[in-house]
């Protein structure tokens, strides 16, 4: 499989916007979530909000009047990203730049006005402004008007791995040479009706008894902290960086996507039906089999989710285990659909900067969990490879396997 | 480069229950199009719908797994239980992957249970809540057929069928999966519904695709499943070959946020791009079933592109839009128009466009006007625009 070149990072964050702002805020330990004011007694009041930032710097006005929040979180993260690998749509050929969106919802607060307003005052009443934007390739083609752009254009969606999964597609454009770069990502928004479900199901912090937090892997998790943002991938052939002389921070070599037998609204009970995959997986895609010095992990402090990771992981990785650092940036963003997005940058950044980023919150590991977990603060280490993983409710779980690009 | 083969097809939509239903309706030039009856249509500009009637689970369906469905999970549970039982193929042995397009998921329960909120309902199904994302349907699927490949969601407005199937082709070719259990689904809800009326794009009369007086879409549901497989692992295993998918073209207008680009130039390098990864000329082209919407704008952009892409073929050819038959199934409709050059394809007949009485001077192709017609065709294109100008558009190919 042919590795695929990430030359820009595009990140709209509870942390931070832009590359430099979200890696200094998670290096630095810093959690976006706060509470949230107007929440009525006894609710859990913690979520990981966006800052309020410029989308007129990143979108044209006739579009940024219309674009909804999540629209314009995706294009100011490809605008972002297309800077920072310092492209443009002219340099690379507008029909040759793709885009791959992953999202769970799109804009769902917009959907909600939506419906709001058509069952009080009636389909004769119902803003045809409104409804393009509820569809969910909404952003991916805002996006597209923004650049310029006439490559492949998709939407995805996979539960909580559909920014995992807009990466491993956009890949697969690239290798299929239906693009030669795309724009890869995702984003997702907070919403009452989203954080209704999971309250109404019982999975968010503190509902459960126990302090209100977000601290994936700890031992003392107790639930789930929503939050929102969006990031983008620039994503390019190696040889194409290469010769253009771009900063690589990382290849992705290869992904693998499976499923695992799971309730379709939950996370599985049990990894062993994965393990032999994920090691097949990894047997096939890595130069050594004890070669993963990093895992960032999809973990977001359930207890059933983080379990699973590390019961999987233990699975695969044996005895090596105590050599491979494991992470989760969940603490410091909160977990929401293409969270996946973000956890793919961190993962870049970290083996770009040989940098294990901190894991909030985190005390001590389930007991007997054998990997050497990420602490509080950053963590210069020497890693060459990483395994960005992702488990869906569902059972859908992706492994993408990240490498420093050679000098 | 591998080839990519179909050896199972399944269907539901207001044509019928199952694959041979379609075709029937489609040689006798049947509409589906009657008045609304899922939800009340007063206040809108039109009752017509392609509806699925009386949609129950079927009985070979979980009572557990039956209660937890949206309507989206059991049209697509429905269509992909007989493109499996045609394939023949053991969904549970293989790592058999699964890519499925829609647009609205679970949003017809949704936005009832939604609704049922806002008037204050005391007694509500909250798990309802839980069918809302789009991606559900793929792990029912996955659940219910025991799959254990990789599974994907596509949601590109009204081309996420085909793109569904075009991302299945290449998770072949690139070897992800040995077969993919792919196609689209959508369900009829107030918010499309409501959404389409305001845009004003939703005809009063059955929609008239090509037809001078056309004046909108009609709103349909359903879906369309197939199983694709490398020929070899076909052969192999000894199962009938439907035809064979020889490649997908995508494009972005990059122009409008419900509107097409008018020149047709996206659709035209959708149409290129396909005919280049397909490697096929333009005159191998046969039959297009056409993206035929019948709002004004989509039916003359359609045209250009076709004769942008296929030059002097595209005055030669048959060219229909079977959204006159089935509606406008949004995120199933290229699942379910693949389907239709299946049929074509195989049994020696072109479907019509209905409901086509007045030629547009501006629509100059041959659209097969309200009835089928006798025609063996070899290779064929199928077209799919969505909003945010998404174009796709497949090619097929007969076996045999």
């Amino acid at each position: 499989m042919r590795p695929i070149a990430v030359t820009g990072l595009g990140i709209v964050s509870p942390i931070g916007i832009g590359r430099q702002d979200f890696w200094e805020a998670l290096c630095a330990g810093r959690s976006g979530i706060r509470a949230r004011p107007n929440v009525a007694a006894g609710l859990p009041r913690l979520a990981a909000a966006l800052p309020t930032f410029a989308a007129r710097d990143f979108i044209r006005s006739p579009h940024l009047r219309r674009a909804d929040p999540v629209s314009r979180t995706i294009v100011a993260a490809a605008r972002l990203a297309l800077a920072d690998a310092q492209l443009t749509p002219e340099s690379i050929g507008p029909e040759r730049l793709g885009i791959t969106v992953g999202s769970v919802l799109g804009d769902i607060n917009e959907s909600v006005e939506y419906l709001r307003r058509l069952f009080t005052k009636g389909a004769a009443l119902v803003s045809p402004m409104m409804f393009p934007n509820l569809v969910l390739n909404a952003a991916a083609s805002y996006t597209a008007m923004e650049l310029g752009c006439t490559g492949a254009n998709l939407t995805v969606s996979q539960g909580e791995l559909s920014g995992e999964q807009a990466i491993a597609v956009g890949c697969d454009l690239i290798r299929a040479q239906r693009a030669d770069v795309v724009l890869a990502g995702g984003g997702d928004t907070l919403s009452d009706v989203v954080t209704a479900t999971y309250r109404r199901f019982r999975a968010l912090s503190g509902q459960r008894g126990g302090t209100e937090w977000s601290s994936p892997y700890d031992a003392h998790r107790n639930g789930v902290v929503l939050g929102e943002g969006g990031a983008m991938l620039v994503l390019e052939s190696t040889d194409a960086a290469r010769a253009r002389g771009a900063t690589i921070y990382a290849e992705i070599v290869d992904h693998c996507s499976f499923g695992v037998a799971a309730p379709p609204y939950a996370w599985p009970r049990r990894a062993a039906a994965a393990a032999p995959r994920l090691r097949a997986f990894l047997e096939r895609t890595l130069p050594a089999p004890a070669g993963v010095d990093l895992v960032c992990g999809s973990a977001n402090s359930s207890r059933r989710l983080d379990g699973c990771e590390v019961d999987l992981l233990t699975r695969v990785f044996g005895e090596a285990a105590a050599g491979v650092a494991l992470t989760s940036i969940k603490g410091a963003i909160g977990e929401f659909g293409a969270a996946g997005a973000l956890t793919a940058v961190a993962a870049c950044l970290a083996v770009h900067h040989r940098v294990v980023p901190p894991l909030c919150n985190f005390r001590r590991p389930d007991d007997g969990a054998p990997f050497r977990f990420a602490q509080r603060t950053a963590e210069s280490r020497r890693i060459e490879q990483a395994l960005i993983l992702g488990i869906a409710r569902g059972g859908a779980t992706v492994a993408m396997h990240v490498r420093r690009a050679g000098e | 480069m591998r080839r990519v083969v179909i050896t199972g097809a399944g269907s539901i939509n207001a044509l019928g229950n199952g694959t041979r239903a379609f075709a029937e309706a489609l040689r006798n030039s049947r509409c589906g199009i009657a008045p609304l009856t899922l939800f009340d249509a007063s206040g809108y500009r039109t009752s017509c719908a392609a509806e699925v009637r009386d949609l129950t689970p079927p009985a070979w369906l979980k009572p557990a797994v039956a209660r937890h469905s949206s309507r989206s999970d059991l049209l697509a549970l429905i269509a992909a239980h007989e493109a499996l039982a045609q394939a023949g193929a053991d969904s549970a042995a293989s790592g058999l992957g699964i890519v499925l397009g829609t647009t609205v998921g679970g949003m017809p329960g949704w936005e009832e249970y939604f609704r049922q909120g806002l008037v204050g309902q005391r007694r509500r199904r909250h798990a309802v809540a839980l069918t809302l994302p789009v991606s559900t349907s793929v792990d029912v699927l996955a659940a219910v057929f025991g799959c254990s490949g990789p599974r994907l969601t596509l949601s590109t407005a009204c081309s996420s069928g085909s793109n569904a199937l075009g991302v299945a082709v290449d998770w072949i070719r690139a070897e992800r999966a040995p077969a993919v259990l792919c196609g689209g689904v959508d369900a009829l809800c107030r918010m499309t519904f409501s959404g389409f009326n305001a845009l004003q794009a939703l005809d009063a009369v059955p929609c008239r695709p090509f037809d001078r007086d056309r004046a909108g879409l009609t709103l349909g549901e359903g879906a369309a499943m197939f199983v694709l497989e490398e020929r070899e692992h076909a052969r192999a295993r000894g199962a009938r070959i439907l035809a064979e998918f020889l490649g997908y073209g995508v494009s972005a207008d990059a122009h409008h946020i419900t509107q097409p680009r008018p020149d047709g130039a996206g659709a035209a390098q959708a149409l290129q791009r396909a005919l280049d990864d397909s490697r096929v000329r333009a005159d191998e082209i046969d039959y297009v079933n056409a993206h035929g919407t019948a709002t004004p704008l989509n039916d003359v952009l359609e045209t250009r592109a076709l004769k942008a892409a296929l030059g002097a073929r595209a005055h030669r050819i048959p060219i229909s839009s079977t959204k006159s038959m089935v509606g406008h199934c949004l995120g199933a409709a290229g699942a379910i128009e693949a389907l239709a050059c299946i049929v074509a394809l195989r049994e020696g007949f072109v479907p019509p466009t209905l409901h086509l009485e007045h030629p547009d001077p501006e629509c100059d192709l041959d659209y097969v006007p309200n009835r089928s017609r006798p025609h063996a065709v070899h290779t064929v294109m199928s077209n799919s625009y969505g909003f945010g100008g998404n174009n796709t558009s497949i090619v097929l190919r007969g076996v045999g």
